[in-house]
């Protein structure tokens, strides 16, 4: 379970003003929860997915995981933490430019201690069931953007984390791809990962369990979704 | 993590290269110099070896610079100062002693030089006894009108020419060479000398307190060694090896500027890459690691690249410049390695410990 409390990010911006892109933002997801947020761009969205993540320290509040405040932790435990509990799917994709895409893919789990082999055979399962069986060795430079995002979804999962946290994950695809991505997201949710993915697309949006909306770094909607994923 | 160092490795094998260039020429440049700096100090100790033990003795007023411009004035010493430092102390130290009255005449409006030493002449110049020799410079013969084989006459004096002296240097042309006797009687200075040399002094001191010695055997004297000029030498040695000093530092300087250069041009992607390999969880001792493996191989590459490098130049300044392979002082090997392996992960590591303790977030935003 994922509760955030008063969570709020202020950054300083050249004119000594402040920019609060969170703003006290108190939620909770349980367990196996598919938590879709939208919002203007701008709104915070990708601050929220960061702080949830462990990758930037909130100005104040608090992210606590499974009973652990995540900014109580040390660099390195709050390290070991996103490498094993947490996927996430970056809205710039950021691969390793000098990996191909297999490698890019097994690098956590490598990180974690698997072995190169299992963590091969892993990531060419994955790529594989996002259609790219015949990319396993090209490097990013030379995909197509919608196929890096792909291989970018695939190296969030080769760990089966906890909680899987997607900026935009379906923002270069095209419909089709698209939902196909959702049905992965769907049938990963199912097996009971978390997810919490930002989108504009409302249609997509309203596959999920739960939609927050973001204004101004404030939550104005939260809804539970009739209909969505059992 | 070892796949991503290879990776990685392959992918900037260009840019650690270059680094690693740019170390090696910059250690080529200390190395070359420090080369050439010490051959000169040992040619001039050579040299120092090779005539510091010669010593010329003239009487106290003589003007050295008009003596080497073979100009004499009228300071003579006793002929017998020879003797006297054969039966002195400081007999045992010396090798040859060469006793030699110099003077000018004008023949004909030309100045000449009188060279007055006894000579054990070669078997093929013998001369008949009572006749008295002379070997004239090219100019002297013009100036006299006299060929090889003549006999003339210089204020009362009679002398065969056996010789006409081959102009080796300017300084033989215009001399009269002859014994000793005759000198003195032209010059009209019977029973004296005005420069003595001596040669091969096998001093158990060294050789300014011999010279010493001989001032204070022979009243009236002076005695000039080389030690004087290459004392001057040893200055410019001096300033030399201050350079070197100051060369080396500049290097070392050099080698760090050089290796903060290649991060600061290629810090907005270090930074990219480091954050996202933190983002994704990568213990920091990897991370650490993995630079520093990088940084003491592109110091070790640079170093041996160095001393490869400036092995190959050093050997071809020598031949070019003084006819013999130089060698880069092999010593220096070590401290060298040393160094650079420190700058670089100096350059390397701290950036990435700096990096590490950012929020990842901040290093991942893209513009
Ligand atoms: N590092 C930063 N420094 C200063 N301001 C920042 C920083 N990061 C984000 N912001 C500000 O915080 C606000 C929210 O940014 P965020 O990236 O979370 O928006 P978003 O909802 O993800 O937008 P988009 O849909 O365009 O991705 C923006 O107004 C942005 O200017
Ligand atoms: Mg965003």
């Amino acid at each position: 379970m994922i509760q955030i409390n008063s969570l709020t990010k202020c950054f300083e911006s050249t004119d000594d003003d402040e920019i609060y892109a969170l703003d006290d933002v108190n939620f909770s997801v349980d367990d196996g929860e598919f938590v879709s947020v939208t919002g203007p761009s701008g709104s915070g969205k990708s601050t929220l997915l960061f702080t949830i993540g462990g990758l930037m320290t909130p100005t104040e509040g608090e992210v606590i995981l499974n009973d652990i405040d995540i900014y109580e932790l040390t660099a390195a435990e709050r390290a070991r933490l996103r490498r094993e509990k947490i996927g996430f799917i970056f809205q710039t994709f950021n691969l390793v430019p000098y990996l191909d895409c297999i490698e890019n893919t097994a690098l956590p789990a490598i990180m974690s201690g698997h072995s190169q082999k299992d963590a091969f055979s892993n990531a060419e399962k994955i790529l594989t069931g996002l259609a790219l069986g015949h990319r396993l060795h090209h490097r990013p430079m030379t995909i197509s953007v919608g196929e890096r995002q792909r291989v970018a979804i695939a190296r969030s999962l080769i760990n089966g984390p906890e909680v899987i946290l997607a900026d935009e994950p379906t923002g270069n695809l095209d419909p089709e791809t698209a939902m196909g991505v959702m049905d992965l997201f769907k049938e990963i949710n199912s097996e009971g990962q978390t997810i919490i993915m930002v989108t504009h697309d409302h249609n997509l949006a309203k596959q999920g369990k739960r939609m927050i909306r973001l204004q101004e770094g404030e939550i104005a909607v939260d809804n539970k979704i009739a209909g969505g994923v059992q | 993590m070892l796949l991503l160092l290879k990776r990685e490795l392959r992918h900037r094998i260009t840019e650690i290269l270059l680094g690693a260039l740019i170390i090696s020429l910059v250690i080529s440049v200390v190395l070359v110099q420090r080369a050439i700096s010490k051959t000169a100090e040992d040619e001039v100790n050579k040299l120092l070896h090779k005539i510091g033990n010669n010593m010329l003795v003239v009487p106290q007023g003589m003007k050295m610079s008009d003596f080497y411009m073979f100009r004499f004035g009228p300071e003579t010493m006793p002929q017998d100062y020879s003797e006297k430092i054969r039966s002195s102390k400081i007999n045992k130290d010396m090798g040859t002693i060469r006793p030699v009255l110099y003077g000018n005449i004008v023949k004909n409006g030309t100045t000449l030089v009188i060279s007055g030493e006894d000579i054990k002449l070669p078997p093929r110049f013998r001369v008949d006894a009572g006749v008295t020799w002379a070997a004239l410079g090219k100019k002297a013969a013009l100036a006299f009108g006299v060929l090889k084989g003549s006999t003339f006459q210089i204020k009362g004096v009679t002398l065969k020419v056996i010789a006409i002296v081959r102009n080796r240097s300017g300084d033989t042309d215009s001399s009269i060479f002859m014994p000793l006797k005759a000198a003195q009687k032209i010059l009209g200075k019977p029973g004296k000398i005005n420069a003595m040399y001596i040669g091969g002094c096998t001093c158990s001191t060294d050789i300014a307190s011999l010279a010493a010695e001989v001032e204070r055997t022979l009243p009236g004297v002076r005695a000039i060694t080389v030690a004087g000029t290459v004392k001057a030498q040893e200055d410019s040695i001096l300033v030399m090896k201050n350079y070197s000093t100051i060369i080396s530092i500049a290097a070392i300087i050099l080698v760090a500027a050089t290796v903060l250069v290649m991060i600061l041009s290629q810090i907005k992607r270090y930074i990219r890459e480091l954050g996202l390999l933190i983002a994704m969880g990568s213990p920091l001792k990897h991370l650490i690691s993995m630079f520093l493996i990088k940084a003491m191989l592109m110091g070790g590459i640079g170093s041996l690249a160095g001393f490869f490098i400036s092995t190959l130049i050093t050997n071809r300044l020598g031949v070019m410049f003084l006819q013999k392979p130089l060698e880069p002082d092999y010593r220096l090997f070590l401290p060298i390695l040393g160094i650079t392996i420190f700058v670089s992960i100096l350059g390397t590591v701290i950036p990435a410990y700096r990096i590490s303790e950012l929020d990842p977030a901040n290093t991942l935003r893209e513009v």
